[in-house]
């Protein structure tokens, strides 16, 4: 068997659909994502605990997609590809050629399967209660990227933290400081929307919406915010290079906020300093790593964050040895943003 | 004989802001930057161009040299080229004439690959799934 055709999707997503149909009963909800409504339909209680830690605002109103969650049952049959036909980041694959309308995306512990145009989503867990840390910290990307994107709507790699002025947009690859802004931000009584993975509205104006109410930490987390770190969580055993959980006080969350300024952190040298960089600079910081860690859409988001970026002021944030000094460093950038330049 | 050439999208997805031009290859995850010339450059190779009709407008366009300017161009497309982002194309189009006549920089390509490790990774065979993306497996 080579890669699948979007007719062997189709059909696998028929079979998928009377599975899940068949897992037993579902417990569903609505959820509200910036503009996006999206329904939950999930079998199980693990699973049911995954979504502790999805954001999202509960909502009556009817939804534009849907992710429906079970786990794969004893003797289910094999999936109509081979490891070595998936793509990157398990990218099985999307919609190309006019009229194809499914993808699907094969990670180990999970299954994603999209009909596109519909929004509607089958995410099947291999096994609810052995899933990696990272999937309980930042639930079901993949199932979200689809069921959010759209056109000027999108996941980003990114932070962003703010109050009643909007918000710093974080860009920057892994270890960059995301995480350490954010949670400096935070913990000086800004608002959090993320410290990892968003939503964004390209609008006018953009808007970072909350996807997930957690933050991820690494020891060095622990030692610089005591505070927010008594209430971090990891297991009981962990595996290597599993970070500490914090489900971030719900004070704390922003469930979205408009977007002033994109700050690209550096760990720098002992002092925090802020620096007006270009907005090709901040793109450059926020595409290619949105782009390579989400490669679903093949880089059309791309398009999305340069608009995004267009017309905002842009900076470099070094991140010095004091977490005291964030909060002021993005107050400060803020506080820019309100001066005409 | 003249080449036509084009850009490599869709494989190839690119933007340009404040005058710099931002290229990801989706196949190798490799990304790149082009200020100034090189920008205006990929400006009329991305929608397809011919290269006789491109080194004709460079010279109308930028003050300097002919050979310097034709070797720059030369070497761009050769380097272009070779990272896969651009290809030789079936259909090109005459450039617009130049909006003006400005001193010509070589242009120059940036390349970043610090990204590339997460294209080029099997997903299931060397991430750390237990560390989770993007950790890869030790060696």
């Amino acid at each position: 068997m080579s890669t699948p055709s979007e007719d062997d999707l189709r059909a696998l997503a028929r079979r998928l659909a009377e599975e899940a149909r068949h897992a037993g009963p579902a417990v569903e909800h609505v959820r509200r994502f910036g503009d996006a409504r999206l329904r939950l339909c999930v079998t199980g209680r693990a699973l049911a605990d995954l979504l502790e830690a999805l954001g999202g605002r509960p909502t009556q109103a009817p939804p534009d997609g849907c992710i429906r969650l079970w786990e794969r049952p004893p003797g289910a049959p094999p999936v109509p590809w081979r490891e070595h036909d998936l793509g990157p980041r398990g990218l099985v694959r999307r919609p190309g050629a006019p009229g194809e309308t499914h993808a699907a995306v094969n990670e180990p512990h999970a299954l994603t399967l999209v009909d596109v145009p519909a929004r509607e989503v089958l995410w099947r867990s291999e096994a609810a209660a052995e899933l990696p840390w990272w999937e309980r910290a930042a639930p079901l990307r993949p199932a979200l990227f689809w069921a959010l994107a759209g056109p000027g709507r999108g996941l980003v790699h990114a932070g962003a933290v703010g109050d009643e002025r909007g918000a710093v947009l974080l860009a920057g690859p892994g270890g960059s400081g995301k995480t350490t802004v954010a949670l400096a931000a935070a913990a000086d009584g800004m608002r959090y929307v993320a410290d990892d993975y968003l939503l964004i509205e390209a609008g006018p104006p953009a808007r970072a919406v909350n996807l997930f109410t957690t933050a991820k930490l690494d020891a060095g987390h622990l030692a610089r915010f005591p505070a927010l770190a008594r209430r971090a969580r990891r297991s009981a055993d962990p595996v290597d290079g599993e970070k500490y959980v914090l489900p971030m006080p719900q004070d704390a969350l922003a469930t979205e906020l408009v977007v002033r300024a994109v700050a690209v952190p550096q760990i720098a040298g002992p002092r925090t300093a802020v620096r007006s960089i270009s907005g090709a600079a901040a793109l450059l910081a926020l595409a290619p790593s949105t782009a390579m860690q989400m490669p679903y859409d093949g880089g059309a988001v791309l398009a999305t964050l340069a608009s995004v970026v267009r017309g905002l002021p842009c900076f470099a944030l070094e991140v010095g040895e004091d977490p005291a000094d964030l909060a002021p460093a993005v107050d400060e950038m803020l506080e820019r943003t309100a001066v005409p330049v | 004989m003249s080449r036509a050439l084009r850009g490599n999208t869709p494989t190839v997805v690119h933007e340009t802001i404040d005058g710099e031009t931002i290229l990801i290859h989706m196949g190798t995850g490799v990304y790149y930057s082009l200020e100034g010339t090189g920008s205006e450059l990929w400006s009329l190779l991305e929608p397809g161009v011919h290269e006789r009709d491109l080194l004709d407008h460079a010279l109308v366009r930028w003050e300097g040299d002919r050979g310097q300017i034709e070797d720059a161009i030369n070497a761009l497309i050769i380097e272009l080229m070779g990272e896969d982002l651009i290809v030789v194309g079936d259909n090109a189009a005459t450039p617009l004439p130049p909006p003006g006549r400005v001193p010509f920089a070589p242009p120059q390509l940036a390349k970043f690959t610090d990204m590339q490790e997460f294209m080029l990774v099997d997903p299931l065979h060397d991430v750390d799934v237990a560390a989770g993306w993007p950790h890869v497996n030790p060696v």
